[in-house]
């Protein structure tokens, strides 16, 4: 990973946070259009090709059972198109589920880029200075994981080996699987508490407690930050004094085009396409410095 | 002490402000809004109340491996579609070590299986519902352990919460506020999916809580936690 990915993860979280607020709660489709597009674009230089694709077919589905969900609720709008079983189909209706389809494929498909650009260390990093404990908990929890996956594997294979719960029907797998996650509670508890007593051994909640990262702040961090958070108060602002308004019932608001929102919807559009430029930028270069040597 | 203070201050002063600016910025969807961030500030402040307190290495390792087997039963259970033991472990976990390791395992078990799903809007709401199902089970935790009837009954009752809960998220984010009509819309279609989810925790209430609570009452003795 380089680029957009390797700023300190307290950036990304403030730039996911700020994305990820401002499309959940705007009620604007251009705000939502632009964020979807911003996610994509993002989630097409983390992804393969192929997976983007089924991606998209899923996204495109999704949008189209949230307006046929919405067109069967809601009988507001001034146009209806046709009438279905006496209630009437409006034009509305239509562009309001559109525009929450936009907005729910747009925060998954940043929630998908976020979880492929924060990853569990950088969690850790972003919230191990506020909560310890309970980032000790998730890390030694993740390190568990494979771990009791394994045993759990031993334990499964030496009862097929005996040839006890080996059947296919169902009865058989629930009562495999209750012996063997028994069985693996007993190993895993005593375990834990091994850990534990080691950890304590070692000298674990003795004052002054350090810990270690290996995550710089830089001087672009800082400029990232700052462009994020200037972006975002503009945004905040314009929305606030009402001038991102957008009303689908009774019937379509045009959009407000004073140079206040206009201003809003580029740098909302600044912020969203910045990871992509990022990434694009260290793209070229790399394929650029490949072909002078 | 200071520290203290400050703390409180923060908290009475932040709080409300983050509420208030959000309603004034996302006008349209300011029930969607405060809904998030009550689910965000409460998992917050249980959080931050577990920092305070002095918890010992084995205590922490503990809630760790309960959490983890929590999240790797998932994965032995998937042959069975929609069958999982994650909330009956979180309410025997709640049983036999209290209110504070059950809201722990709960929300943690929420964050990290996310990590290998996927994270999303939903997931404080995940952390949150699951987290107060381990904090409940703790406060009824003898009534939980000396009647088997209560056990089965509040875990039918946590599969219902948990989905009527989720639904209500679901309608407050797509409408902005609450549609009635299409709430009950949403619970009719994921009837199916709330009826598994009741049946499973009763059944692995049946038979695990007597296996595994034999097991984590055994620790506590052996171990004296």
């Amino acid at each position: 990973m380089r680029g957009f990915a390797s700023l300190n993860p307290r950036v990304l979280a403030l730039y996911f946070l700020s994305v990820l607020l401002i499309t959940m709660f705007m009620w604007n489709p251009a705000i939502q259009i632009i964020s979807l597009l911003g996610s994509l674009l993002l989630l097409s230089t983390l992804t393969s090709a192929k997976e983007m694709l089924s991606d998209i077919c899923f996204y495109a589905v999704l949008i189209l059972l949230i307006i046929a969900v919405n067109l069967m609720f809601s009988h507001n709008g001034e146009t209806p198109m046709f009438f279905l079983n006496g209630n009437p189909i409006t034009f509305e209706a239509l562009l309001y589920g559109a525009e929450a389809g936009v907005m729910i494929v747009s925060v998954i498909a940043w929630c998908k880029c976020l979880s492929r650009i924060i990853t569990t260390d950088k969690f850790q990093y972003i919230f191990g200075g506020v909560a310890p404990e309970v980032m000790l908990i998730l890390s030694m929890a993740l390190r568990f994981i494979p771990l009791f996956k394994r045993q759990y594997k031993r334990v499964s294979n030496a009862q097929k080996a005996m040839g006890i719960y080996s059947q296919e029907s169902r009865a058989d797998k629930l009562k495999g699987g209750v012996w063997t996650l028994s069985a693996l509670t007993s190993w895993s508890l005593e375990n834990s508490v091994e850990t534990g007593n080691a950890m304590k051994a070692r000298g674990y909640g003795l004052k002054p407690r350090s810990h270690y990262a290996i995550f710089k702040f830089g001087i672009n961090d800082f400029i990232i930050a700052l462009i994020v958070i200037a972006f975002t108060v503009v945004v905040l602002i314009s929305s606030s004094l009402g001038k991102l308004d957008f009303y689908f019932y009774p019937n379509i608001s045009g959009f407000d085009l004073s140079y206040l929102s206009i201003t809003a919807y580029i740098s909302f559009g600044v912020l969203t396409l910045m990871p992509y430029f990022i990434e694009t930028k260290e793209d070229i270069k790399w394929k650029f410095y490949i072909s002078r040597i | 002490m200071i520290n203290k203070v400050f703390t409180y201050i923060l908290l009475s002063i932040l709080v409300p402000a983050i509420v208030i600016i959000g309603c004034l910025v996302f006008r349209e969807k300011q029930y969607a809004f405060v809904s998030a961030i009550v689910a965000i500030i409460a998992c917050g402040v249980f959080f931050l109340s577990f920092e305070k307190k002095e918890h010992s290495a084995q205590r922490l390792t503990i809630i760790a491996a309960l959490t983890a087997i929590a999240i790797v039963s998932r994965i032995i259970f998937s042959p069975l579609q929609g069958f999982k033991p994650v909330t009956a472990i979180i309410i025997i976990t709640a049983m036999y070590f209290g209110s504070e390791a059950g809201f722990m395992v709960g929300a943690m078990t929420a964050l990290i299986s996310n990590f290998y799903f996927s994270q999303g809007p939903w997931t404080p709401f995940q952390m949150l519902t699951w987290g107060l199902i381990g904090l409940l089970a703790g406060i009824f935790a003898e009534s939980l352990k000396n009647k088997k009837a209560w056990r089965l009954i509040f875990g039918a009752l946590a599969g219902i919460l948990f989905s009527m809960l989720m639904d209500v998220y679901s309608v407050l984010w797509i409408d902005g506020n609450f549609n009635l009509p299409r709430y009950a819309f949403y619970l009719t279609s994921s009837l199916k999916f709330t009826i598994i989810f009741a049946f499973s925790n009763v059944v692995f209430l049946l038979i695990l809580a007597d296996p595994i609570g034999k097991k984590l009452e055994r620790i506590k003795t052996k171990y004296d936690l």
